[in-house]
C-alpha cells in the first residue's frame, strides 16, 4: 500500500514538475538578407524601390496582398472585399482583432487616414492612387474606395498601398509635418509579421517577430530578419558562401551560375514578370521609319544575350513578359535574321547604313554587354553604334526630353501589379512619354493606341481583358518600338535549406520572410 | 617676430585656408550641377509620375535657379546647415557626424601603422640595402603601389576570412550585439569606454582586414621616400665626420640623418592623411564598412548633391588643416628653419 502510495506521490510530483516547467522554446531562426544598398527611408509612403520594398513588405501590410510568386490576390487587413458591378467602387471588410505594432487596433477610420496619407505625401505608392476619388469609412470595420473612371484592375494595386497606424500619425505629427513624415522616416508603425528592432545605418536593419501578429508563425518561419548592406557583390557572395548571409538581393547571371556549383547554395528560381528591352527613339532620323526599326530588331543577336545569362533567361516574344499569358509563352520568340534586316534597310534607303547612339547604365554588366552586342549585331547591317554609359540620374535626365534622348537605350521593366494593360501603358502610352517623366522612351504618342490601352482596365471579364490586351500587345509589337532583348529569370542564390520565393511584382529583390522557412 | 606680425601672418594663412575651402566647394557645386542628371527622379521612386518628381524637386529647392541654389547653400554653410539629403531627406550634418567617426577609426589606425612602419622599413632599407629583407621591401613596395586597393582587399578577404576563417569577412562592430553605448562611433574606443572585452575583441578583429588593406596600399610610398631621402643624408659630410669621431652608426642614422631626412616624408605623410579619406571609399565598399566612404559612394552613385558637397567640405578642410599642421612641424624638425624664424 505504502509502495503504491509512494509511486502515486512520485508520479504526482513529476506531473507537477512537468506542468510548471517552462514550455520548450523553439530555437530562434534568423534569416539574413544582403543587398547592395539599404532603403533611404523607412516611410512606406516614400520607400518605393527595390531597396525599400524588402523592409516595407515585411513590416507593413496592405488591405490585400499577392500570394507569394503569383498574381493571385488574397486578403490581409481586409477579410473580404467586393467590387461594384460598374467598376467604380470597392468595399473592404476589415479583419477583426488586428493590432498595429504600436498597440493600436485596426479600424476603418484608421485605414482611411493611412490611405489619405499616401495621397498627401504624394510619393512612391501614390502613383497607384491617381484614379482614386474618394475613401470613406462606411462603418467601423468597412472601407469604401471610389475611383474616378471605372477600373476592373484596381484591386491589383492595393497590395502596393501599405497601411500605417493612424494613432502613430496622430501622435507624431507636428504643425509643420501633419503626416509625421519625419517620424516615419526612421520609425515604423505597421501591422506586418515583423517589427523594427534596430537600424544601424548603412549596416543592417534588424527585424524581430511581431509577438501580436494575427497569423501564427510556422515552426520553421524566421523569427528574426537581418537586412544587411554589402555594396560589393563579391563580398556579399563570399558572405553567402560562408553562411553569414542566407538570401541575396541583386545578383547577376555570373553569380547565379557560380552559386549553382556551390554545394552550400541553391539557386531559387521564382516566377518572373520581367522584360529587358531597348526602346528606340521614334521621333527623329532613320528611326522614324518602321522598316529601319524592324531591321534593327531583326539584326540583334538574341541568342548572344540569352547565352550571357547562362541559362537563366528566355527569349522574349514582344512587349509583354511571357509569364502574363500561356498564349505568349507559346508564341514565336524574337530571333536574329540578318538577311531580312539588310533587305529592309535597303528598302528604307539606308543600304549603306548610318550611325546611331546607345545609352546604357554604367556598372550594370548586362547593359554594358547588351550595348556591345548591339554594336556587333548592327555592324553586320552597316549601322554604327556609339555607346555611352552613365549612372541612372544622368540617364533619367537625358530621357526627360526626346531631343536630348539617345537613339536607343535600355530599360528593365517589371510588372508591379497583375494588370497587363498597365504594364503596356508604362512604356507605350502618351501619358508615360519620357517628355512627361515616364518610361515611354520610344516617345511614341498615338491617341488611338492610348485609347486602346486605357480601355483595357474597363473590361470586366478577366479572359476578355486578357484577349484584348494580347491584341494591343501585337499592335505595339508590329510598330517595332523596341528590341525585346530577353526575359531574365528571377534566379537568386540562397543558402541550402531555405524555401521561399522572391517577389517579381516588387522589383524582383523582395522576399517576404513570413513565407520562407528553414529546414532544421 | 612681434605680436602684430604673428597675428597678421595667422590672418593671412587663415584667409588662404578659407579661400581654398570656398574654391573647392564652388568648383564641386558647379561640377555637380553642370552634369545633366536628375537625382529627384531617383528619389521619387520607381513609377513616380512627373508631379511627384516635381514635388521632390520643390521640397529640396532644386526647382530654383542655380545661382539662388548656390547662394542659399553658402548662406546655409555659414550657419553649419549642410542641407538635406535628396535620398534620405535627413539633415546631411547628422549623417556626416554619424559616419565620420567610423571612417576616422580606419584612417587613424591605418595612418599611424603605415607612418611608423613606412619610416622604419625605409630606414632599414637605406641602412642595409643589400640585405634580403631590403630586397623583399624593394619587390613588395612595387607590388604595393601597383595593386589596386579593392583587389588587395578582396584577396585578404579570400585568404584570411573565407579560407582560413581567422577574421570576419566584412562589416564593423555591431553595437546591438554587445549592448554597448555609442559614445564616439569608433568601435574600439567605444568598447573600451563601455569596458566590454568581448566587444573590444570583435571591434579589433573587424578592423584588421580593412586597416591592413589601407596600410598595404600606402606603405610603399612612405618606405621608398624615407629610404631615398635617408640615403642622400647618409652620404653627407656631417655623417662622415660623425663616423670618424666614432659615433655609433645607429645613433648617426636615427638622431642625425633621419631627422634631416624627415621633412619631405612628413610633407608626404600629411598629404596621404588627406588622401586616406578618399582612399577609404573603395575599402569601405569592399568591407561593407559603414563610414563616410560608403556614404560618399552612395551619394556619388545617386547624384545626391548636398552629401557630395558636405564630403568635399570635410575632405578639403582635412587637407588644409593637416597641411597647416605639417607646416608647423617643419621648424621642429629642421633647426635652420627654427633659426630663420
Amino acid at each position: 500500500m505504502n509502495k503504491a502510495l509512494r509511486k502515486i506521490g512520485l508520479l504526482g510530483v513529476a506531473g507537477l514538475l512537468v506542468s510548471i516547467a517552462p514550455p520548450v522554446q523553439a530555437a530562434p531562426i534568423t534569416a539574413t538578407y544582403s543587398n547592395i544598398a539599404e532603403t533611404a527611408t523607412l516611410d512606406p509612403a516614400i520607400a518605393f524601390s527595390s531597396d525599400g520594398f524588402v523592409f516595407v513588405r515585411n513590416v507593413y501590410e496592405g488591405l490585400l496582398e499577392y500570394k507569394p510568386g503569383t498574381m493571385t490576390l488574397q486578403g490581409v487587413l481586409a477579410k473580404s472585399w467586393k467590387a461594384s458591378a460598374d467598376g467604380l467602387s470597392f468595399t473592404f471588410d476589415l479583419r477583426p482583432g488586428v493590432k498595429f505594432h504600436d498597440g493600436s487596433p485596426l479600424n476603418a477610420d484608421g485605414v482611411v487616414t493611412a490611405l489619405k496619407r499616401i495621397q498627401a505625401v504624394n510619393q512612391g505608392p501614390a502613383t497607384m492612387m491617381t484614379n482614386v476619388s474618394d475613401i470613406v469609412a462606411t462603418s467601423s470595420s468597412q472601407v469604401k474606395i471610389t475611383v474616378k473612371t471605372k477600373d476592373f484592375t484596381f484591386l491589383g494595386k492595393l497590395p502596393k498601398l501599405p497601411i500605417v497606424s493612424a494613432a502613430a500619425i496622430e501622435k507624431n505629427k507636428t504643425a509643420d509635418d501633419p503626416w509625421a513624415k519625419t517620424w516615419f522616416a526612421t520609425n515604423e508603425a505597421g501591422s506586418g509579421p515583423y517589427v523594427l528592432d534596430n537600424w544601424a545605418r548603412n549596416q543592417a536593419i534588424t527585424l524581430a517577430k511581431n509577438p501580436t501578429y494575427w497569423r501564427a508563425f510556422g515552426a520553421k518561419t524566421p523569427t528574426k530578419v537581418v537586412l544587411r548592406v554589402d555594396p560589393d557583390i563579391t563580398t556579399a557572395m563570399q558572405l553567402l558562401s560562408s553562411g553569414q548571409v542566407d538570401f541575396m538581393g541583386a545578383v547577376g547571371p555570373d553569380d547565379s551560375a557560380a552559386a549553382a556549383k556551390n554545394k552550400n547554395l541553391q539557386v531559387l528560381v521564382s516566377p518572373s514578370y520581367y522584360i529587358q528591352f531597348m526602346p528606340m527613339n521614334v521621333t527623329r532620323g532613320p528611326l522614324k521609319d518602321v522598316r529601319v526599326r524592324k531591321a534593327i530588331s531583326l539584326a540583334f543577336d538574341y541568342k548572344g544575350m540569352i547565352d550571357f545569362y547562362k541559362g537563366y533567361a528566355e527569349a522574349a516574344s514582344g512587349p509583354l513578359p511571357n509569364a502574363f499569358s500561356p498564349v505568349l509563352a507559346k508564341s514565336p520568340k524574337m530571333a536574329q535574321n540578318i538577311t531580312a534586316a539588310k533587305k529592309l534597310l535597303a528598302d528604307a534607303g539606308y543600304k549603306k547604313g548610318f550611325t546611331m547612339t546607345y545609352l546604357g547604365l554604367k556598372g550594370l554588366s548586362y547593359e554594358e554587354f547588351a550595348g556591345t552586342l548591339l554594336q556587333a549585331s548592327l555592324k553586320k547591317i552597316g549601322i554604327t553604334v556609339e555607346q555611352t554609359l552613365v549612372p541612372w540620374p544622368q540617364m533619367a535626365e537625358a530621357y526627360k526630353n526626346q531631343d536630348t534622348a539617345y537613339d536607343i537605350s535600355f530599360l528593365n521593366m517589371s510588372a508591379f501589379t497583375n494588370d497587363a494593360g498597365n504594364f503596356l501603358g508604362q512604356s507605350y502610352s502618351s501619358a508615360s512619354s519620357g517628355n512627361k517623366g515616364g518610361y515611354n522612351w520610344s516617345f511614341i504618342e498615338e491617341p488611338a493606341l492610348d485609347k486602346k490601352i486605357a480601355g483595357l482596365s474597363q473590361i470586366k471579364d478577366d479572359a476578355a481583358r486578357m484577349k484584348a490586351t494580347l491584341a494591343v500587345n501585337s499592335t505595339i509589337k508590329d510598330k517595332y518600338l523596341a528590341i525585346y532583348v530577353a526575359e531574365p529569370q528571377l534566379a537568386q542564390p540562397v543558402r541550402k535549406g531555405w524555401t521561399g520565393v522572391y517577389d517579381s511584382l516588387d522589383a524582383n529583390y523582395t522576399v517576404r520572410f513570413f513565407y520562407t522557412s528553414k529546414k532544421s | 617676430m612681434n605680436k602684430f606680425k604673428r597675428i597678421r601672418k595667422f590672418a593671412q594663412r587663415f584667409s588662404w585656408m578659407l579661400l581654398v575651402v570656398w574654391a573647392s566647394l564652388t568648383l564641386t557645386f558647379i561640377l555637380s550641377r553642370v552634369i545633366p542628371a536628375d537625382p529627384a527622379r531617383l528619389a521619387a521612386g520607381l513609377q513616380a509620375g512627373p508631379e511627384q518628381v516635381l514635388e521632390v524637386r520643390k521640397a529640396l529647392g532644386l526647382d530654383k535657379p542655380l545661382i539662388v541654389q548656390y547662394f542659399t547653400y553658402l548662406k546655409d554653410i555659414l550657419r553649419l546647415d549642410l542641407g538635406d539629403s535628396i535620398q534620405t531627406r535627413q539633415p546631411v550634418l547628422d549623417d556626416i557626424l554619424r559616419y565620420l567617426p567610423v571612417t576616422l577609426e580606419l584612417v587613424f589606425l591605418s595612418f599611424f601603422i603605415y607612418a611608423i612602419l613606412g619610416v622604419l622599413f625605409g630606414v632599414l632599407w637605406a641602412r642595409f640595402p643589400r640585405n634580403i629583407f631590403s630586397k623583399f621591401l624593394s619587390f613588395s613596395s612595387i607590388l604595393g603601389v601597383a595593386m589596386p586597393v579593392f583587389w588587395v582587399g578582396l584577396l585578404l578577404q579570400l585568404i584570411f576570412a573565407a579560407k582560413l576563417q581567422w577574421l570576419p569577412l566584412a562589416g564593423s562592430l555591431q553595437y546591438q550585439d554587445f549592448d554597448i553605448t555609442r559614445y564616439t562611433g569608433m568601435g574600439i574606443l567605444d568598447s573600451i569606454l563601455s569596458w566590454n572585452s568581448e566587444a573590444l575583441r570583435a571591434a579589433v578583429l573587424a578592423v584588421i582586414l580593412p586597416v591592413t588593406t589601407l596600410v598595404l596600399s600606402q606603405i610603399a610610398i612612405a618606405t621608398r621616400l624615407t629610404k631615398s631621402t635617408l640615403e642622400v643624408e647618409l652620404r653627407q659630410h656631417y655623417v662622415r665626420t660623425a663616423r670618424a669621431r666614432g659615433v655609433a652608426e645607429w645613433k648617426i642614422t636615427i638622431f642625425d640623418a633621419l631627422r634631416n631626412a624627415l621633412n619631405p616624408v612628413v610633407t608626404m605623410l600629411g598629404l596621404q592623411f588627406g588622401w586616406l579619406f578618399g582612399g577609404t571609399i573603395l575599402v569601405e565598399v569592399v568591407f561593407s564598412w559603414p563610414g563616410l566612404g560608403l556614404y560618399s559612394f552612395n551619394a556619388f552613385r545617386t547624384f545626391d548633391y548636398n552629401p557630395i558637397l558636405a564630403i568635399t567640405l570635410v575632405v578639403t578642410v582635412t587637407f588644409v588643416v593637416v597641411n597647416e599642421l605639417v607646416a608647423l612641424l617643419y621648424p621642429l624638425l629642421d633647426p635652420k628653419l627654427r633659426e630663420r624664424k
